[in-house]
């Protein structure tokens, strides 16, 4: 597989390390709300389809990307920056 | 220990009781020595070089990274900095990587970049630089990293690895008509790197300046 | 042996080297001449060898098949010793001087095998004979029925290909990271075209072909290209692409796989045709393709019809009697006889007689030809057989003859067979399959065509991002015209996907053959007798009808039963063929019985090719600026995370356990100096810095002063530990943290995680800086007083440096950082440099620490000085541990938020039976061994597991066996007695709970 690093251009996969659901979003940081950091933690639907999920590009700048992959094919279909650098780098990739 | 070490500088003097020295230090710290060590003599090819290596150890190595709304403010004090002897490679939104030939870059910066506009990072004793020049050098580079060399600009940096081994890698002016490349590795790879270079340079013949 | 080569002319032998040298190669030990050339299979036919191996289960002769890596039957064994390379096709290797190949699977020789009465029983071996002889129930105490165990000996040695070597192999491996806009695979007539297409267009092209000499069927064709005969205008073509710089042709190369995003993997046989590898050169060399567009120009593979002995050594495809009369100048027999359903049966016939070879039949089982067809059979002289079938072949060994009926292609029926030719070689053509096997890799759904009764690769899927385009034969394009146009055509769209320009045309003129390549739909004459459908594996057409009775009759039930298609030719020439007789048996369309997918590799693939470079050395090893000093002092190194560390400095006749309990006395009672360079350290900066820190550990850092260190717990988000260490703050926005040395990487990546996803708005840049610094832990209640003699610049006495204090000093001119930091309980300090002075600072150390006889100590001392102690390490962090088990509970904040706050304070993490830290102490003087149980009973009956050992040493402050361990509720159980239990090792030994803090529990040493 390729993606494309919002600041590296496109590498291969096996530059970046796997780092799970993009979709699970950390409960505000004051937040006690049990279930939303068990859902937070635990609560994936593992999607036989579309994934949006987070790589890291540990073989290369060391940020993340948001890549969109179906699981069942691999097609990559999608990769979007994330981190406090987002804004300035979107439109760099798909 | 039953064997005496000889240690490398000798220092001033090295039996004195006092518990705490305050004296100003008399001795000038010894040359750093490079992780790659003996493995990096010279060397010829035993036919023609379609690579050939050399080692050095910056003077100085700094990462800035700036924040996203102080990048154009980091970018003119970095310019300042810049010139002869000054490598400034952009690797990143609002990140740099900096060799000098000259020590003490990291404590200039430091003074010119306050906290609030960027973080200075010293890397001067991390990264080892290795240039790699040649006929074949694409060749070699590319067997061992996921790079299209062919594409890659005079001047254009990336920051890439093999097998895991971190590396930047700067495309320098060509020397005479070969291309050339310094390539910045961490110092607890370096030897390990090196060594693969030797055996992956092996096959188009390798020299080490 | 009788010479078989032809007389070599113009068209005769194009592949073969027209200089006389000869090469001498041995198989079986007897050794030959070939031609440079010359693959194996085509020297050994021209020394009149026929018999080339014995079948995988029954043991029957076989010889060559194929002229390619299709080959299914003529597998060798090559080289020797660690060289040594089972089950490699006879068709492809190229032979040097000195080859050695032997043959496979027989005993005691090739010619008399023992073993073929395997075939005598008859049904002994079909489909499905290992499911119903040998399952059943366990015999008590054995892992499969006593019959199979009884049997397996045997039939472990009668079934099977090639032994793998047991030694190391010599040779190296290599890869290559390749980059073009357009991957020509396959370098044929539509290959080439399209080759020529792409690279008009100015793209980077890289051309690839499995075969030595690239052209595909254009080395052997009767045609005219430009006037030219096919090979030479192809070696021309091939020259001019070769001259452009913007294309790289890989001959030896075979594309094994097409992945997802246009990413290829081809294997480059570098040194295969030499008797060993040039210095510096590997063997093969794994390329790793990166393609915006591919054209696909693999051809198609010949496919056999199925018939009585139809496996005889001399039966072969009728191409590659061709290939080996024209290309090779070689007679595939004294006598030839073809079978055929198609018009290319017939137009091999006339080429290999125009070869010089001797035709003396054409069988079709056709009613009529055309007339062009009938007019190149009548060339050969050969005697024409229509509307007619083998029924039967004779010989053992070698060919002798074959039957001949008649044959009704509507109904299937056979009549008596009336008529015996004899014959040596039958070559047999029963249409042509496109090789879409790459296509099919990536998705692309195959589609039949009726008229060339093949599948087609189909469409690229819509659900892969790699991008290609089908040409010539592949794409069921056949002839050289269809060729040329379709692999121009093919190379224009794939220049589009790289967004470049259509280039310009350039196709020779052609003069020549045009046959129909659309078979008669017979795939099977069933005249009685052992019937072969896939040759290497066995498997017979009564098998498939065998599958389909039983129920087995999904294509991928008929596969798994009677493992069609499962060898290492992956089925190529067998896998329709199979799905005919099974959609036959079962009165449906082909189609409708389905296809497989096909898997990478295309042919099989040396492991060592996959591993490239990184074989002998899966994983790059980091050097502390100390590790050469380590390993010349002798010290033991392994491997820690991805460091190499001293285990322990043994002294001359000196044990692990000796050492480490004099090194760690050492530091107990003067001073002792550990190479901790290895520590992860990651630089953390910026204006929320201390925010961000104080978001990540659990415990306190928001105040922590300048010039201080604290140590700090960091916890996953559900609560559980993750990792540890001291983190010192150098500046108001300034930290070092320090993690463990195997964890440094996943810390890295928490906080880039929390930094780049949970809080994006805080101002902190992470760095790792664990090459920056060297490090070196000096411990020992003399430790101040050697750093008192060799740092300047810096007040170690208590005042000037406090417990947890950071200072900045001098040692040898060096600036360093001195941190009074305790692992081992005693006073102890920690000295960083630059790594580049790492050694420098370690003489230094060492040289002051002369009058104190200071000791250097490997990891099993560091272990057994923090184990007594009590302190905490990875064995301890174990994924399941809570602050709270290991009695650190103190540590969690409770007026902060961070990173495993909440989920931490579920009631499961307080019960009060969860496994705790304690420590245990042998009461016998027995080890106590790593991985034991702690249990209440004696050693008859020891009860359940209530716990386990994490670390054990020899304490030598305590004189004698101790552990750290998790235990049941075990911070209210000090002074209980129980046994450690090993019963692998066989060890049972009665132990006293402690608290885990056994030496200095107050700390008073390391704060003094």
């Amino acid at each position: 597989m390729r993606i494309i690093c919002p600041i590296c251009g496109e590498r291969d996969s096996r530059e970046f390390t796997y780092k799970g659901d993009a979709s699970a979003v950390r409960p505000a940081l004051d937040s006690d709300d049990m279930d939303a950091h068990k859902a937070y933690v635990y609560r994936r639907t593992n999607p036989a389809g579309t994934h949006r999920e987070l790589w890291l590009h540990t073989g290369g700048c060391r940020t993340h990307v948001i890549v969109t992959r179906d699981t069942v094919t691999h097609q990559i279909t999608k990769c979007e920056p994330v981190g406090p650098f987002a804004e300035q780098l979107k439109g760099v990739v798909k | 220990m039953a064997e005496k070490k000889k240690p490398a500088p000798k220092i001033a003097a090295t039996k004195r009781k006092a518990p705490v020295r305050k004296t100003k230090p008399q001795v000038i710290a010894p040359d750093p020595v490079s992780p790659i060590g003996d493995a990096a003599m010279p060397r010829a090819a035993s036919g023609n070089a379609g690579i050939t290596l050399s080692e050095r150890l910056p003077g100085s190595f700094v990462q800035v990274q700036a924040w996203p709304d102080t990048v154009a403010k980091t970018q003119a004090a970095i310019d300042k900095h810049a010139g002869e002897g000054v490598t400034t490679m952009p690797v990143g939104p609002g990140r740099w990587q900096i060799e000098s030939d000259a020590p003490g870059l990291e404590e200039a910066l430091r003074k010119a970049l306050k906290p609030e506009v960027a973080a200075v990072t010293g890397l001067t004793h991390a990264r080892v630089v290795i240039t790699a020049s040649g006929p074949k050098v694409d060749w070699v580079l590319a067997s061992g990293i996921a790079l299209d060399f062919a594409m890659m600009d005079e001047g254009a940096v990336a920051l890439t690895s093999h097998h895991g081994i971190p590396i930047t890698l700067h495309r320098l002016p060509d020397q005479g008509e070969a291309r050339t490349y310094d390539l910045y590795v961490t110092s607890s790879y370096a030897r390990d790197f090196w060594d693969w270079l030797i055996r992956a340079g092996e096959e188009v013949g390798l020299a080490v300046a | 042996m009788s010479n078989h080569r032809l007389t070599l002319r113009d068209h005769v032998g194009t592949l073969i080297d027209t200089s006389h040298v000869t090469i001498n190669f041995t198989f079986d030990g007897k050794t030959y001449q070939g031609r440079k050339g010359d693959t194996l299979a085509s020297a050994l036919l021209a020394n009149g060898v026929k018999l080339m191996a014995r079948s995988f289960k029954y043991h029957r002769p076989r010889g060559v098949f194929t002229a390619g890596s299709e080959e299914p039957s003529a597998l060798v064994t090559l080289r020797s010793g660690g060289r040594r390379e089972p089950n490699v096709r006879s068709t492809e290797i190229e032979i040097y001087e000195g080859l050695e190949a032997i043959s496979q699977n027989r005993f005691p020789s090739l010619a008399f095998d023992a073993m073929a009465v395997n075939q005598l029983p008859g049904k002994a071996f079909a489909a499905g004979f290992y499911y119903k002889t040998f399952m059943g129930p366990k015999a008590p105490g054995h892992a499969a029925t006593k019959f199979w165990e009884f049997c397996e000996g045997f039939i472990r040695r009668a079934a099977g290909l090639g032994k793998a070597p047991l030694e190391a192999d010599p040779d190296d491996y290599a890869r290559m990271h390749a980059f073009c806009d357009v991957l020509v695979v396959g370098s044929g007539a539509a290959g080439l075209a399209a080759a020529r297409r792409a690279a008009s267009a100015g793209a980077r092209v890289i051309l690839c072909d499995e075969r030595a000499t690239a052209g595909g069927s254009l080395t052997g064709i009767a045609d005219l290209l430009g006037g030219e005969p096919g090979h030479v205008w192809a070696s021309d073509a091939l020259a001019e692409l070769a001259a452009m710089d913007n294309v790289t042709i890989l001959t030896r190369t075979t594309v094994q796989s097409m992945f997802d995003d246009g990413t290829y993997l081809a294997i480059e046989r570098v040194a295969d045709h030499k008797l060993r590898p040039a210095p510096g050169e590997p063997r093969q060399r794994a390329w790793q393709i990166v393609a915006k567009s591919a054209v696909i120009a693999t051809g198609a593979l010949e496919r056999p019809m199925v018939f009585a002995g139809n496996d005889r050594p001399g039966v072969m495809l009728a191409d590659a009697a061709r290939r080996y009369a024209v290309e090779f100048g070689v007679m595939p027999g004294r006598a030839v006889t073809v079978f055929t359903n198609n018009d290319t049966g017939w137009l091999a016939a006339r080429d290999m007689a125009r070869a010089g070879v001797i035709v003396n039949g054409i069988i079709d089982v056709r009613e009529d030809v055309s007339d062009a067809i009938r007019a190149a059979g009548e060339e050969t002289r050969a005697a024409i057989h229509l509307h007619s079938a083998v029924t039967g072949t004779h010989g053992w060994n070698a060919l002798t003859g074959v039957n001949i009926g008649s044959f009704d292609e509507r109904t299937g029926e056979v009549g008596p067979s009336n008529r015996r030719l004899p014959c040596d070689c039958l070559a047999v053509s029963g249409g042509w399959s496109p090789a879409f096997h790459l296509t099919s890799q990536q998705g692309g759904k195959p589609l039949w065509d009726a008229e060339l009764q093949a599948f087609l690769p189909g469409e690229p899927s819509e659900h892969s991002n790699t991008h290609w385009h089908g040409a010539g034969a592949m794409a069921g394009q056949f002839g050289l015209r269809a060729a040329f146009r379709s692999g121009e055509e093919a190379a224009v769209k794939a220049l589009a996907d790289a967004g470049l320009g259509e280039g310009e045309t350039n196709r020779p003129d052609i003069e020549g053959d045009e046959p129909d390549h659309a078979p008669a739909p017979v795939f099977e004459i069933r005249s009685g007798g052992k019937a072969f459908v896939d040759l290497q594996h066995d498997v017979t057409a009564d098998d498939v009808r065998l599958a389909e009775r039983e129920g087995f009759r999904s294509v991928e039930h008929l596969k798994r039963y009677t493992t069609l298609g499962m060898a290492t030719d992956q089925g190529k020439t067998s896998n329709i063929t199979g799905l005919a007789i099974m959609a036959q048996t079962r009165d449906m369309a082909i189609p409708d019985v389905g296809t497989t997918r096909f898997r990478p590799p295309y042919t099989p693939t040396a492991i060592g090719a996959v591993a490239g470079e990184a074989y002998g050395h899966l994983v790059p090893v980091r050097r502390t600026p100390m590790q050469d000093w380590h390993e010349a002092k002798g010290a033991r190194c392994f491997p820690n995370g991805p460091w190499m560390r001293p285990e322990s400095y043994n002294a001359q006749g000196e044990s692990v356990e000796q050492a480490y309990i004099r090194e760690a006395k050492a530091v107990r009672s003067s001073v002792g100096i550990v190479d901790v360079s290895t520590l992860g350290k990651i630089d953390i900066q910026g204006p929320d810095a201390t925010e961000f820190i104080n978001r990540i550990y659990s415990n306190a850092f928001a105040k922590l002063p300048v010039g201080k260190a604290r140590y700090g717990l960091m916890l996953r988000e559900d609560g559980i530990l993750f990792d540890d260490g001291t983190t010192w703050r150098l500046d108001d926005h300034r930290y070092l943290m320090t993690t463990t040395t195997a964890g440094a990487g996943l810390v890295m990546e928490h906080l880039e995680y929390h930094r780049d996803v949970v809080w994006p708005d805080l101002n902190v840049a992470i760095t790792s800086v664990t090459d920056e610094w060297a490090g070196v832990a000096v411990a020992g209640p003399k430790s101040r007083d050697l750093l008192a003699v060799c740092v300047e610049d810096c007040d170690v006495s208590d005042a000037g440096l406090p417990f947890m204090g950071v200072r900045d000093g001098i040692i040898s001119g060096i600036p360093v950082k001195v941190a009074r930091l305790s692992f081992s309980g005693e006073m102890a300090f920690e000295v960083y440099c630059g790594f580049t002075h790492g050694q420098a600072i370690w003489d230094a150390l060492l040289e002051a620490g002369e009058p104190f006889s200071v000791t250097p100590y490997g990891l099993e001392a560091l272990g057994t000085l923090r184990i007594e102690k009590g302190h905490v390490a990875g064995p301890e962090l174990d994924g399941r541990t809570t602050p709270a088990d290991l009695g650190l509970a103190g540590m969690v904040s409770d007026k902060k938020n961070f990173v495993g706050k909440v989920l931490g304070q579920r009631p499961a993490f307080a019960e009060s039976d969860r496994l705790q830290l304690v420590a245990i102490q042998s009461l016998d003087g027995q080890r106590i061994r790593g991985g034991s149980h702690l249990v209440k009973g004696g050693r008859d009956e020891p009860g359940r597991s209530e716990g386990h050992t994490t670390s054990t040493c020899f304490s030598p402050e305590l004189n004698r066996y101790v552990s750290l361990a998790l235990l049941e509720g075990g911070q209210a159980r000090h002074g209980e007695r129980l046994y450690a239990a090993n019963p692998i090792r066989g060890t049972h030994v009665a132990v006293e709970v402690t608290s885990p803090h056994m030496v200095d529990p107050d700390g008073g040493r390391m704060r003094g």
